[in-house]
């Protein structure tokens, strides 16, 4: 999966100007391609991972003998989007102090609306462990509705964030903060996409609670579910000041 | 821990990072030096990291090794933001 980020970035670094005046810029397409097809082939693939492996008699100390496998899977998983995240936020950084026309604080990017993706996303989180509490408690009617509720809350972060966007776009962003915007769609985007993929899984996890699934002692899938979805806000949670606040 | 005592712990939390991001909010009109502004600001937001991952994704109650685990990937990702800064001073 790295190594699919890895090429997807390669292809937009080795492309060429296209353009002298004005300056526009030609990806180098294929090799972005190449990613995106090699990303979902992983994705594919660890979904279908069962993390079972046969041990030898003779093997080393396992310091994780006490966390399920698949938990440990998810963990490492979350560790790897930590690390994609990082760099997203450390190129952040780097074009941040380079660039002496970045616009203050709340005059670029609405702090409002900032404010109220927090606010959403924050409640989604609190949904998503309700539902978790839910299904641990047999309640199936709270399970529903609090997944229910994360899935409404994904789509209104979504709706927000989308209104923004073209929002932004309409005002010809680019020409004027071309790096801030950069930064910017390129950080929230993949973020958004994290956000999007997250309302799929919910979706699913909806219609396995509809049919009575989890409420059983069998909800060690919406735990799952739940780390991840916490990761994506916890992302959101310095997302937020960044491009908002600072 | 029972389930009720355990959901009013997920409400407290919730109250918590609200809070916070209130506070964030406001932050610019209580700390006027921008140095200090951003130190606090991102403290404020590593603290309701840590909230989540600590009480949403119950690593409070995980073995230590796990704990560790995640800890390494955290020190990894905060090298590769520190690189930048180096590469800033290298640069100047």
């Amino acid at each position: 999966m790295a190594f699919a980020t890895f090429i997807f970035f390669l292809g937009l670094t080795i492309g060429k100007p296209a353009n002298p005046q004005p300056v526009s810029y030609q990806p180098f397409w294929p090799l972005i391609a190449d990613g995106v097809i090699l990303g979902i082939i992983s994705l594919f693939g660890y979904s279908r991972e069962t993390f079972t492996v046969h041990e030898d008699m003779q093997v080393e100390s396992w310091p994780f003998k006490q966390v399920p496998n698949m938990k440990l899977g998810i963990w490492t998983f979350l560790g790897a989007e930590v690390i994609f995240f990082g760099v997203l936020i450390g190129s952040y950084f780097f074009v941040r102090t380079n660039d002496a026309a970045w616009p203050p604080a709340g005059t670029l990017f609405d702090i409002r609306n900032g404010f109220a993706m927090t606010l959403v996303l924050l409640t989604s989180s609190l949904t998503a462990i309700m539902a978790l509490a839910s299904a641990r408690a047999g309640n199936r009617s709270g399970l529903i509705a609090s997944l229910g509720g994360t899935l409404i809350l994904g789509a209104a972060f979504l709706y927000i964030k989308a209104g923004e966007w073209f929002s932004l776009g309409g005002n010809h962003v680019f020409q004027n903060y071309s790096l801030p915007a950069t930064s910017y769609f390129i950080t929230t985007g993949t973020h958004g996409v994290h956000v999007f993929a997250g309302m799929c899984m919910t979706v699913y996890l909806l219609a396995n609670a509809i049919k009575g699934k989890y409420v059983n002692g069998d909800h060690t899938t919406l735990e799952h579910f739940g780390l991840y979805w916490h990761f994506v806000d916890i992302v959101w949670v310095f997302l937020f000041p960044l491009f908002y606040l600072i | 821990m029972s389930d009720v005592n355990t959901n009013y712990l997920y409400l407290i939390v919730f109250a918590a990072l609200i809070g916070e991001t209130d506070i964030e909010v406001n932050l610019s009109s209580i700390i006027p030096a921008y140095s200090e502004y951003v130190t606090v600001l991102l403290g404020i937001a590593g603290t309701k990291a840590v909230l989540i991952a600590m009480f949403y994704q119950h690593l409070r109650y995980e073995p230590k090794s796990l704990s560790t685990w995640v800890i390494i990937g955290l020190v990894i990702a905060s090298l590769l933001m520190g690189l930048s800064f180096v590469q800033l001073h290298v640069g100047h």
